[in-house]
């Protein structure tokens, strides 16, 4: 762990929360813009960045972010979808792309977020919206996955002295 | 895109349509209609309606207001001071087990049968 690792640990972290800024004002459910950061880390470093890049992501968003429910609900959504994005990425290695990665990432923030709804609201008829939230994560999923493969050799060839692979 | 891709592409979309095809098939638009009002996890209200009842009431907590509208058996919240107004971009719900919710008021509303 360099310097300059650390450095970028942290941009990355900025970037995250920014594109979470972002996303509160585009008002399509299940896009989690920041799972592009998310993604980039556990491809070039491991799943430790990544986790760290997350936790600093939501202390950043405690700065702008004005209802803890959103707070709980990307909180909940972020672990969960990180633990199975690393869960898929790891057990199926060569046979899955960073596009099935990153459908796996915001199937699991969308079913994360549900779930922290419940719990705020004590209630299951938000799981009313399962269905639509699970299409639409569908189609944000490989958005996002096509955005971070795009970024992903820039990325690597920017930052090649502080990347482990 | 590899194999794994296309499984989990299959999955979600099986699962999704396969809920919605069950939801479909299960609807059952009764007459007489009872509307259920949750607010910070307690039960608030109940407003029975049928289809010609037409009301707008206003559900007033410390974290808000939302004013709910009842027009021709169908529910509809019209205005709230919420932040993301998620809960007014549903639009109507009319069906027994549909439900709006408004994440930052704590506020649930559902349609339920009318059995008594």
């Amino acid at each position: 762990m360099n310097i300059k690792k650390i450095f970028l640990l942290c941009i990355m972290a900025g970037e995250a929360s920014l594109l979470f800024f972002i996303e509160s004002y585009i008002p399509i459910p299940g896009l989690a813009l920041s799972n592009i950061i998310i993604l980039l880390a556990l491809y070039c470093y491991s799943y430790w960045e990544a986790l760290i890049i997350l936790l600093l992501k939501l202390i950043i968003s405690l700065i702008f972010i004005r209802t803890p429910s959103i707070l709980f609900c990307s909180a909940v959504g972020g672990l969960l979808s990180l633990y199975f994005m690393n869960l898929f990425k790891s057990s199926f290695k060569e046979n899955i792309s960073m596009i099935g990665v990153s459908l796996v990432g915001s199937t699991f923030q969308n079913i994360g977020g549900i779930i922290a709804a419940i719990i705020i609201l004590q209630n299951l008829s938000i799981l009313f919206y399962l269905p639509i939230i699970l299409l639409s994560s569908l189609f944000t999923g490989l958005f996002i996955g096509l955005a971070a493969k795009l970024t992903l050799k820039k990325f690597l060839k920017l930052n090649q002295s502080s990347v482990t692979h | 895109m590899k194999i794994i891709d296309k499984y989990i592409i299959g999955t979600i979309l099986i699962t999704s349509l396969s809920i919605i095809l069950c939801r479909v098939l299960t609807f059952k638009n009764y007459d007489q209609k009872i509307l259920e009002i949750y607010v910070n996890n307690n039960f608030y209200q109940e407003i029975k309606f049928d289809n010609n009842t037409a009301k707008t009431f206003m559900i007033t907590s410390d974290l808000g207001w939302n004013k709910i509208e009842i027009k021709s058996g169908r529910v509809q919240i019209s205005d709230s001071d919420c932040i993301d107004k998620a809960c007014i971009k549903i639009g109507f719900i009319e069906n027994s087990g549909e439900s709006i919710v408004c994440l930052p008021h704590r506020m649930v509303v559902k349609v339920s049968e009318d059995r008594r």
